[in-house]
């Protein structure tokens, strides 16, 4: 049912994209046949690939730390008052503060290379997580809590047996949101430090006025969104089976 | 009565939130294999009394003894079962009955924790996660991870006032018929409530806490013998009496704030 109508949707955008593209001037705009042929072009010569690559390895590295290190501040503050205290006001002064502003300062720091494109990654994607997971270890039944303490739990149990479950799917829901900010983070950072990766790939397509071949690397960065919330949704599914609301 | 050995005693106890004392002057027996339940009104403080005797409080004065040692935290020898049952939501039926002794580092040698599966008739639902059982099945569930443990004292906070009233018949059956097989670990138990027939129906002894701050009003033993039967509880003869009796014993908090020495005095005539 979900398939289908996902599937349904997807089609009637193609085709409607497709229609109205042909009647436009090709500089300006594109269609998806164009797209698909420009896709294997690019594939044949090695471009996209190279490219991708490049992208997903800052990604991959951006997001783990960024992700690591939300959850780990995420659970100290969510049950230390003192870290909790001293982490408020930068953390919401930093989560308020669009990113993108940072990113000459990084590049001061950090120079054009690979480490401060990672950086730019772990900066977007550390808040949501940081929040999510200091909300989820807050929200604790702390009637729960007394039952550990009433069966005589030691604090190691207490983290096992209730609070890393129970905190779960608030981190869940941080990593999706962080996953979106990772994207944009990526191409951010491929803009405004040394251009490379699929950054690289749109800056000099949209200046050779090549628009179809600008949009093969925007569709992939599409397809990586949708891939990748669907695997966390997989994983969701599957560690919360004993959720009411799972699907 | 007073040759029975005491397991816990309750010394001239007070208990307070901050500056707000909420029991004051609490003295009480429980003794081997005893069934002793305390009724109180709404904020007359008897689950914050259990929540103490369970080592989860700290006294503001006086001293609760087990077997003659001071409780000051929770000991594996007493169990508690919650009114809003506290079971894990992520753990299956079995892993929560099992938790009590897996989190205090115990081995289920004797296969305790399949067979109070059995008795309590959850074999069927052993793999399943709490919000697929009704509320009933979900306080066998908590009773059985109490009794898992095998305590010397099981201490029940309004148990059965979450469930419908079908299903509190059938559990206190369930919890008369383990108290009263001579096969099982002879347990002492404290049982708070504020349903007075369930007090009567399980009870060896039954405590009236009230007042402001609260304190024991009427501490009176029910004459019904065992085996019991729900059912015909209410043609004993003693039973008109002994409900009148703590039906009054409660009405007292109906007396305005004024009058509340009067209380006081009933504390002293009960001691």
């Amino acid at each position: 049912m979900t398939w289908g109508l996902r599937g349904t949707s997807l089609a009637i955008i193609l085709a409607l994209w497709e229609w109205y593209g042909r009647s436009t001037n090709p500089i300006l705009f594109t269609y998806p046949t164009a797209i698909a042929y420009a896709a294997m072009d690019m594939l044949a010569d090695g471009t996209l690939l190279s490219a991708l690559g490049q992208s997903l390895c800052v990604l991959s590295a951006g997001f783990a730390l960024g992700t690591l290190v939300g959850i780990g501040l995420g659970l100290l503050s969510g049950r230390s008052q003192v870290v909790a205290g001293l982490l408020d006001i930068p953390v919401t002064a930093l989560y308020a503060t669009p990113m993108v502003a940072l990113v000459p300062i990084l590049v001061l720091w950090f120079g054009f290379g690979t480490s401060a494109k990672i950086v730019v990654v772990l900066l977007f994607t550390v808040f949501p997580v940081l929040i999510n997971t200091q909300r989820g270890v807050r929200e604790v039944d702390p009637r729960l809590v007394e039952v550990a303490h009433a069966f005589c739990s030691t604090e190691y149990r207490l983290w096992t047996d209730l609070i890393l479950p129970s905190a779960l799917p608030f981190v869940m829901t941080g990593i999706r949101l962080a996953i979106g900010r990772a994207l944009i983070a990526v191409i951010v950072a491929e803009f405004y430090t040394a251009i490379s990766g699929l950054g690289y790939l749109i800056v000099s397509n949209a200046h050779a006025f090549q628009t179809a071949r600008v949009f093969v690397p925007i569709v992939g960065l599409m397809a990586l969104g949708v891939v990748t919330t669907g695997l966390l949704e997989m994983a969701e599914a599957r560690i919360s089976r004993w959720r009411q609301t799972s699907p | 009565m007073s040759s029975r050995t005491a397991k816990i005693l309750l010394d001239q106890i007070a208990l307070a939130f901050g500056e707000r004392i909420i029991l004051q002057g609490v003295s009480l027996t429980l003794y081997e294999h005893d069934l002793l339940c305390i009724v109180g009104t709404s904020g007359s403080g008897k689950t914050t009394l259990l929540r103490a005797i369970a080592g989860l409080l700290p006294l503001r004065t006086g001293r609760i003894l087990l077997d003659g040692a001071a409780i000051t935290r929770p000991t594996p020898r007493i169990a508690m079962i919650f009114q809003h049952f506290g079971l894990f939501p992520w753990k299956t039926v079995r892993a929560n009955i099992a938790y009590g002794l897996s989190v205090q580092g115990r081995r289920d040698e004797d296969g305790a924790v399949t067979r109070l599966l059995d008795v309590m008739g959850l074999t069927e639902h052993a793999a399943r996660y709490p919000y697929e059982l009704s509320g009933g099945m979900q306080q066998r569930v908590g009773l059985a991870r109490g009794l898992a443990v095998r305590p010397e004292v099981l201490l029940l906070d309004e148990p059965f006032s979450a469930v419908d009233a079908i299903t509190r018949e059938t559990l206190q059956g369930e919890l008369i018929r383990l108290w009263e097989d001579p096969q099982r670990h002879r347990i002492s138990a404290i049982l708070v409530t504020h349903d007075l027939d369930e007090a009567i129906l399980l009870g060896d002894r039954i405590v009236v806490l009230g007042g402001i701050p609260g304190h024991v009003r009427l501490h009176l033993e029910v004459p019904i013998p065992r085996p019991r039967a729900p059912r015909d509880l209410r043609f004993h003869p003693t039973y008109p009496q002994l409900r009148r009796q703590l039906w009054d014993a409660l009405q007292d908090d109906r007396v305005p704030q004024g009058a509340s020495d009067h209380g006081t005095q009933y504390a002293e005539k009960s001691k």
